[in-house]
């Protein structure tokens, strides 16, 4: 079943091991150079993964759902009054480098997401058809 | 139930794949299925309270057809995270970099 138009997925090579990759992931230090604060981060399944986003970006509650060091974090992503999501990292050695693949998806109904995008895909070929 | 959760009923989504195709009455639907005429309304009714389809009439018929409201929702949702995070995955790399540097600068003062 294709997800296509319902996540968010980038695909990342990256100079560093997949350990290094993984500090900058976990650690709260590097955390909040390239992602966002850590206000409280607990690297356990289940554990709380609290950041603050810059400026008035709020704080996005999040909570580890799967864990598996150097290979998978996967985070229940709550932002603000947003339905809530699910972002995962998931990390690969790749010769000396390391490649990061990020997926966001919603949590709604996946099957209703997969009709969605083919009725998009319907509106687009409508579109065509109206030479729009 | 949330607007996509509303298709997760399989008599809806394929009443939404056959509004994809253009307009249609009540009774064009039912004709499609098996279930009942009140049935097929029945389904019509939730897709409506969900803002996935709307309704106008026509004379004496009313037609149905699909409201990309939703869809435009999820375009913007889509369109957010996806800068956010490209915008962050490119910071990552520069983290990376600068704890590679001091490593680096570790060991040569080690």
């Amino acid at each position: 079943m294709s997800r296509g138009h319902c996540e968010v997925r980038l695909t990342r090579r990256y100079d560093s091991t997949p350990a290094e990759v993984w500090g900058a992931l976990t650690d709260p230090t590097s955390l909040g150079r390239w992602l966002a604060r850590a206000v409280d981060v607990e690297l356990v399944a289940g554990g709380a993964f609290v950041l603050a986003l810059p400026g008035d970006g709020g704080l996005v509650q999040a909570r580890v759902r799967e864990l598996e060091t150097q290979r998978v974090l996967e985070l229940d992503w709550s932002h603000a009054d947003e339905e809530r999501s699910v972002v995962r990292f998931e990390l690969a050695a790749d010769g000396e480098g390391t490649v990061l693949v990020l997926d966001h998806r919603r949590i709604d109904e996946p099957i209703g997401m997969a009709y969605i995008t083919r009725w998009s895909q319907a509106l687009e070929r409508l579109d065509r058809e109206l030479g729009g | 139930m949330s607007a996509f959760a509303a298709l997760a009923d399989p008599t809806r989504r394929h009443i939404v794949e056959l509004l994809a195709e253009g307009e249609r009455s009540a009774g064009e639907l039912a004709a499609h299925f098996d279930t009942s005429r009140p049935g097929v309304s029945r389904h019509l009714r939730v897709l409506r309270e969900h803002g996935l389809v709307r309704a106008r009439e026509d004379g004496a018929r009313r037609l149905y057809s699909l409201d990309p409201a939703p869809l435009a929702e999820l375009d913007e949702w889509l369109a957010r995270y996806r800068g956010f995070w490209d915008n962050r995955l490119d910071a990552l790399d520069t983290e990376l970099a600068r704890r590679r540097t001091r490593r680096t600068t570790a060991k040569e003062n080690s």
